[in-house]
This record gives structure tokens, sequence and C-alpha cells, in this order.
């Protein structure tokens, strides 16, 4: 008995030094860190973590072969017109309209290896996750996180990098100069508005530094969310179910393919006593969210604030009530 | 063959108050008799040195020991063949002989686990009788055992002795009877 | 009868290797490839061969380690992850992932390390745990509770975590035959042999083992704890290196042996050793073709793939066996 609770003990306090230690290595970061995910020097393109150790490094040069692994960039080729230095796209189907020319290199957690051998690429992007898997191959590898910059300006930035392999460094800089002119600062609307999602195994909310949070604030509205956090966290139900009892704008961004069965898929909220009256519903999948949010987040923060002001249906969002 | 000398049985507190001395050959059959729980089977485990004396010595001179009891396991993937054979180097012409005489009839590839109680008890006894042992230790080899075989387990158990040390508890006193050549009152 | 089964296997063996090297969802020209060294072709050859050979002994590992573990615990359901050690690399893993800054200043040290240091570390908790007498009821608990804790360290490391920790972490437990090298083929190779000859060695002590410890006792002079211990240490290495190689995948390692065990109707490890190490290098590699698109031409993951393959096996030969079966 005595040995067990010394295995206890020692558990518990693998716990706690794992939690002292996470803690402490926490850095609040509200500034773009796109700069810092990579840097363009004379003859290299380097990328870094978040913390900035270099992650990759690669020629500076046109690339005529690239596998594009870290699917988002695809819309920066696209508007810089490169689309036609890609010869392979991870979850190519998830992407509207990509010439047939660039085919399938797997999708999900599914790395088709062989496919990506036999197209012969002269260069690899991907995230970082997916390096260890990348390892046997002897091709040059830019990897690099998008998705960890939650500055909806920062995002645009992604840009330079991608014309610095496209070789369209001065039509990078005309875009770039025409999408930052595009945010428009928004009146405070004094409107709080939270974001809670529920996939079954637990109540999550977002960090006050992810990118949803910024689009809530820079439409003039106050986002709900975790102070210094940069992920979706999860939290208690007590916690949930009183965050909904406040009087916050509920917003709900549906993932369901289509609009059909929505109430569905947030039954979890509507299964409580004190859901919310009035939320703003977004279809991530039909209004082409995910895409617009690498480049043309603007039309995103101004469609959230019209809706908030106006409570009429945008392009993205749209104000939902429920009768009680 | 077998000596024992002023041995406490027992666990951790001994189990008799008094000690046992003895000394045995080849040609005895010794019954033990006794009430459950009176420390026959832990002196058959001392004897047998599968279990230390508390005090005192046993000097045993083979380690051709045949054991049966009601521990063995069964298995799950337990062939009958492989139930005989592990650790046995047993030819085909002993196996077949043993299993006359007992008189079961079952295919080698059987599982153990399929075979009824009675059989397996058998099937125990072979496995120790292939072994040659020179000294062998019955508790209570009886159990689940019909009438017939029974009186065959006893007839070949006189046969044995010629070459075997041979220590047997049981309840059944006509068994008993038929089998012994002393016995030991617990 | 035993011969033909073995002749059969490694007829099978070869065939799907052979199959392995020239299907797959891109088509290739094998001579090509074999001459060419530097070609597409070649290069796609490469990593068939080396996926192929991690198949072949990743099935062959989990096999004997599940048939060594069943023995060991006298249990037909026991296998790898019975000891709670791949969950040990598991920990490992998220260690190294999930905690801020450990893979930043650590990441020379590579993931294996931390997964290898992870499964020695729960098989020495193991070990000192469950004492002196090595009782192995008390292992098993040990092991299950190994296993929640690390459950739930993990659970604390990904509320802490980061996002690209999380991914890192989540996609490494899917288990994925494109992260195997030369390297991590050789120490596979290595601790394989090592593992095989252990078991060849005491496959007749095992054999009495499973009779009962009266037995052991009358026919060996061996140590009874000595040899379990000795067993346990090879056998949570084992599944270490290939939980760290590969991934999760445990389920061969249960299928196999009792499969086996019910078809040549006998539990010798002597006659079992080769043809189990047989089946499960059989069973992986057409897992892993089916896995890679190589038949069907969907792309799926390997676990998947093998618990699709063994489930439906393991019901019908245990729903058999035990409707055999007296009591």
């Amino acid at each position: 008995m005595f040995k067990w609770f010394c295995n206890r003990l020692y558990l518990i306090g693998i716990i706690i030094t794992l939690v002292n230690l996470s803690c402490g290595e926490e850095k609040s970061n509200s500034e773009e860190i796109s700069n810092q995910l990579f840097s363009i020097a004379e003859e290299t393109i380097s990328t870094h973590s978040k913390n900035g150790r270099v992650v990759s490094e690669i020629e500076k040069k046109e690339y005529k072969r690239v596998v594009l692994l870290a699917t988002p960039f695809y819309t920066y080729f696209e508007v810089l017109n490169a689309e036609n230095s890609i010869v392979g796209l991870f979850n190519r189907e998830r992407v509207k309209k990509v010439p047939k020319s660039i085919k399938s290199v797997g999708e999900g957690a599914h790395l088709n290896l062989e496919k990506i051998i036999q197209l012969k690429p002269d260069l690899i992007i991907c995230n970082s996750h997916q390096l260890e898997d990348l390892k046997s191959l002897t091709i040059p590898i830019m990897a690099c996180d998008e998705y960890l910059e939650a500055q909806p300006r920062g995002r645009l930035k992604f840009l330079t990098m991608i014309s610095a392999i496209t070789n369209t460094g001065q039509k990078a800089e005309k875009i770039l100069k025409d999408f930052s002119l595009k945010y428009q600062n928004h009146e405070t609307l004094n409107i709080s508005v939270l974001k809670l999602d529920n996939f079954g195994d637990g109540w999550y909310q977002p960090g006050c530094n992810t990118y949803i949070s910024e689009v809530i604030r820079m439409a003039g509205a106050t986002p709900v969310c975790i102070e210094e956090s940069n992920i979706s966290e999860k939290i208690a139900y007590e916690s949930a179910v009183f965050k909904l009892s406040e009087n916050n704008v509920f917003l709900f961004m549906d993932w369901g393919k289509k609009k059909r069965g929505w109430k569905k898929r947030m039954k979890h909220i509507l299964e409580l006593d004190n859901y919310p009256k009035k939320i703003v519903y977004c279809n991530t999948t039909q209004t082409n969210y995910y895409k617009e949010s690498a480049l043309n987040s603007h039309l995103i923060i101004d469609d959230l604030n019209a809706v908030l002001k106006t409570e009429k249906k945008g392009r993205f969002f749209e104000i939902k009530t429920f009768e009680k | 063959m077998l000596e024992a000398s002023s041995i406490h049985i027992g666990y951790q507190k001994p189990l008799l108050s008094e000690t046992i001395s003895g000394s045995w050959n080849k040609g005895e059959v010794i019954v033990l008799l006794g009430d459950n729980g009176v420390g026959k089977s832990t002196f058959l485990k001392t004897l047998a040195k599968l279990q230390k004396p508390i005090s005192g010595s046993v000097e045993l001179t083979t380690d051709k020991i045949g054991w049966v009891d009601a521990s063995i396991s069964k298995g799950v993937y337990l062939s009958v063949f492989d139930f005989i054979s592990f650790g046995i180097s047993s030819t085909k012409e002993d196996i077949d002989y043993w299993f006359n005489r007992f008189e079961i009839n079952i295919e080698t590839s059987r599982f153990v686990d399929e075979l009824s109680d009675g059989q397996f008890r058998k099937l125990c006894i072979i496995r120790q009788l292939l072994k040659r042992p020179e000294v062998l230790f019955l508790d209570e080899p009886t159990v689940y055992l019909d009438v017939k075989s029974k009186k065959q387990l006893a007839l070949i158990i006189q046969e044995l002795k010629e070459s075997c040390l041979i220590f047997c508890t049981t309840h059944d006193l006509l068994f008993a009877e038929e089998i012994k050549t002393s016995t030991i009152e617990f | 009868m035993k011969n033909s089964w073995l002749i059969i296997l490694v007829v099978l063996l070869f065939t799907l290797f052979v199959l392995e090297l020239i299907l797959g969802t891109v088509t290739i020209d094998i001579i090509k490839g074999f001459t060419e060294f530097n070609s597409v072709d070649g290069n796609i050859l490469e990593s068939r061969l080396i996926r192929a050979s991690v198949s072949v002994l990743v099935g062959a590992s989990c096999g004997l380690a599940g048939l060594g573990i069943q023995t060991l615990f006298k249990n037909p359901l026991a296998g790898p992850t019975t000891l709670g050690v791949n969950s040990g690399a598991s920990l490992g893993v998220g260690m190294f992932y999930l905690i801020p800054g450990v893979s930043m200043h650590m990441e020379w040290l590579g993931l294996s390390f931390f997964a290898v240091l992870g499964a020695l570390a729960f098989l020495f908790l193991l070990i000192v745990v469950s004492g002196k007498s090595l009782n192995l009821t008390f292992v098993l608990i040990v092991g299950l509770f190994l296993s929640y804790a690390s459950y739930e360290i993990l659970e604390v490391l990904l509320q802490l975590s980061d996002s690209v920790g999380i991914k890192s972490y989540v996609f490494w437990g899917m288990g994925s035959f494109n992260r195997a090298n030369v390297y991590s083929l050789i120490a596979l190779l290595l601790v394989s042999v090592m593992g095989f000859v252990v078991m060849k060695k005491y496959a007749t002590w095992l054999n009495i083992y499973s009779l009962g410890d009266t037995e052991l006792k009358l026919l060996t002079r061996k140590s009874i704890t000595f040899n379990k211990r000795l067993l346990l240490i090879v056998f949570g290495i084992w599944i270490g290196l290939i939980t760290s190689i590969v991934g999760p995948i445990a389920f061969v390692g249960v299928v196999v042996p009792n499969v086996l065990k019910m078809v040549i109707k006998s539990s010798n490890l002597n006659a079992l050793l080769p043809l189990t190490a047989l089946l499960g290098a059989i069973m992986v590699l057409l897992a892993d073709l089916i896995a890679r698109g190589a038949i069907g031409g969907f792309v799926l993951p390997v676990n998947a793939v093998l618990s699709v393959l063994g489930v439906p096996i393991i019901i019908y030969f245990l729903v058999k066996r035990i409707s055999g079966a007296r009591g």
C-alpha cells in the first residue's frame, strides 16, 4: 500500500513539475508573428519556430516544381498567378478550382511519399509536424506554420515569402500595398462576442491571441477569450455554462459542408437551459472562410462589423434568433 | 533414498506441534491420513523440496520426482500432446502404453480444457509417470476417478512400487487399504 | 504438418514482399529501379524496400513479443500493450512534442530517443514496483495504472502545449511507416534478433512454465523470478523500440499467436516461434499494402487496416474456441 502511495506521489510530482515548466515558458504575444516565422536573406530563405529556432533553410531562387503540403499557401500562389509552379497539392479536394496539372499527394493524416517522389519536386512546402515523415527524402524542404499567425494583417506577409520563390516580387509588393489599405478602423461596438465549441469531448474556447479573436476585435467587438493563449483551450463545463449565461453574442462557426443540419451541429449548446437567444452564424465551407482568411481578412472583418451593427445577412455571417 | 530429520512443517507458523522424522526407500507406499487442513499436503511439499521446512532438513537422493495434485494448469491452448511432452522426452510407445493402461482414448491434438475432469486427472497422472519417477507424490489422486479407474490406479501403484517410493494422501480408506505398506496419521 | 505450414507461410511472405515492391499508387519500372539507383524509380523502390523491411520486422516482432507476454501472463488476450511500455513510449514522445522548449533544446537527441527513454522508464518502474517476488498479477495491474497515468499526464500536456506540438503529437499517434529509415531499420533488426534468440533459448522453459510453478520447480533448476524478470525486460525493450519507430501498433501481437495456436493445435513455443514471426510479418505487410493504396486504391492508416483485418479473425477463432471448450 505504501509503495502504491509512493508511486502515485511520484506521478503527482511529475505533473506539478511539468505544469511549472510549461507555464514558465508561456509567452504573451499579440503582435504579428509572421515576421518571426520566416526571414529572407541575400541568398537564402529560412523559416523559424515561434521560439526563434531555425526549422528549415532553402536557397533563394525560383522554384518550378513545388509540392505544397501546407495547403493554405495555395491562396498566395493563386493571387500571384504562380499556380503553374505547383505540381502537387495536399488536401487538393478541399481547394476550389485547382488546375488539372496539379496532382493530389495525399490528404488528412496520410502523406503519399511515392507520389511526391514521382513528381520530382524541387521544393516541398509543409507544416513542421509533417517534417518527421519527410526526413527520408533528399528534396529541399521549407517548413512554415502559417496558422500560427493570428493577426489578419500579418497573414499578408506570407505573400513576400511565396513571391521570393516564384520570382514575383514586384507583383507581391503591389498586392501587399493594395491589400494593406483595405483594412479600415471600425468604431467600438460595445458588444462582446463569445465563441465556444463542443466536439463531444468537452468545451473549447479560443485564446485571445488567435485569429478569430483578432477578427472580432478588429470588427469593433470584444472577444470573450482566454488571456495570453494562442490556441483553442479546453474549459470546464461550469465555466462554459457561466459564460453562456452572460449577455454575449454567441458566434457559431459551422464546419458542416452545407447549411442544413446546423442546429444538430450546435446541439450541445441548444441542449443547455440558458442557451443564447441570438447567435451569429457562419458556414465556413460555403463562404470559403478559411481560404479568404489568408488574404482577404478585411472582408471578413468588415462583414462581421456590418452584421453586428445592422443585423442584416452578410457574405460570411448572419444573425439567427431563437424564440423561447 | 528419502530422509527427513526432525522437520517442522508449515509456512510462517508450524502446522504441527511435534517434529517429524523418518527414512523411506523404494518399495514403500506410504499413505497419509487425516482431516482437511492438518498439513498432509504441506508435508508432501516439504519432502519433495517444493517448500522449505521451518526447521530440520530433508535429504533426497534423486531429482526424478513425480507430483500429482490439483495445481497443474490447464492452459487455454494446451493440447494433450503438449501436456504430456513439455519438458519430458517421452516416446510414442510409452504414451500409448499408459493411455491403454488408463483406458483413455483421446486424440493427442485435442485441447486439454475440452477433456472431462476424470480424463484430465488421468492425464496428470500419466504425465508424472512418463517422467519415470523414483519418488512419486500423489496428493488426492482418486478425486474425479470412477470405481474402475481407482482399481486400475491401485494396480498400477502396486506394480510401480518395485522401482519407486510412493507417498499418497487420500480420504478413500478402501483405496488406502489396497495400496499402503505403511501409514502416517496426522 | 507444421513443416507444411512453414513452407506455405514462407512462400506467402515472399510473394507479399515482392508485391510490396511492385505495387503502389505509383507505377514504376522495377528493373530500372534496381539498375539506376538515382532515378525516380530507384528512389521510389528504395522507399518501398525500407517500408517492406520495416513491415516484416515490426510484424514478426509484434507477434513474437505478444506470444511471449501471453505465455508469461498465462492470458491469451494479453499483448504488447499489457506491460504499459508502449504508453511509456507515447509519454516520451508527448514530452518531446508537447512541453514547450523540449523539442527546441533537445532536438539533436531525436524523437526515437525520447520514445525509447519513456518506454525504458516505464519498464524500470514496472520492475521496481512489482518487487522481489514479481507477482505477475501485480505487474499487470501496475502496467494498467501506468497506462492510465501516462494517458492523464498526456491530457495535461495537451492542455499546456501549443498547436504545433499538438499537431505533431497527434500525427505521431496515428502510426506511420513513412518515418522509418535505414538506421531505425538496423536498430529494429538487432533488437528483433536478440528477442528471437532469447525466446528460442527460453522456449522449453516457457513451455513448462505454462504448466505451473510446481512442474517448473520439479524439472528445472533455474530461478523462476530471475527468468521472468529477464523476459519482461527483453519484451519491454522490444515493444518500446517498435512503438518508437512506427507508433503504437500492437494489435498483431494479440491476433497472430491466438490464431496460430488454434490452427496448429498446440502451445509448443518451439514450433510456434517461426510460425508466429512469419504470420505476423505477413499480416503487417498485407496491411501496409492495403494502407499504401496498392490494393484497393484507398489510402488508409495502417492501424485501421490492421484492426479491420484482425478483429473478425480473432472473434471467429475465439467463438470457435469457447464453444469447443467445456468450461
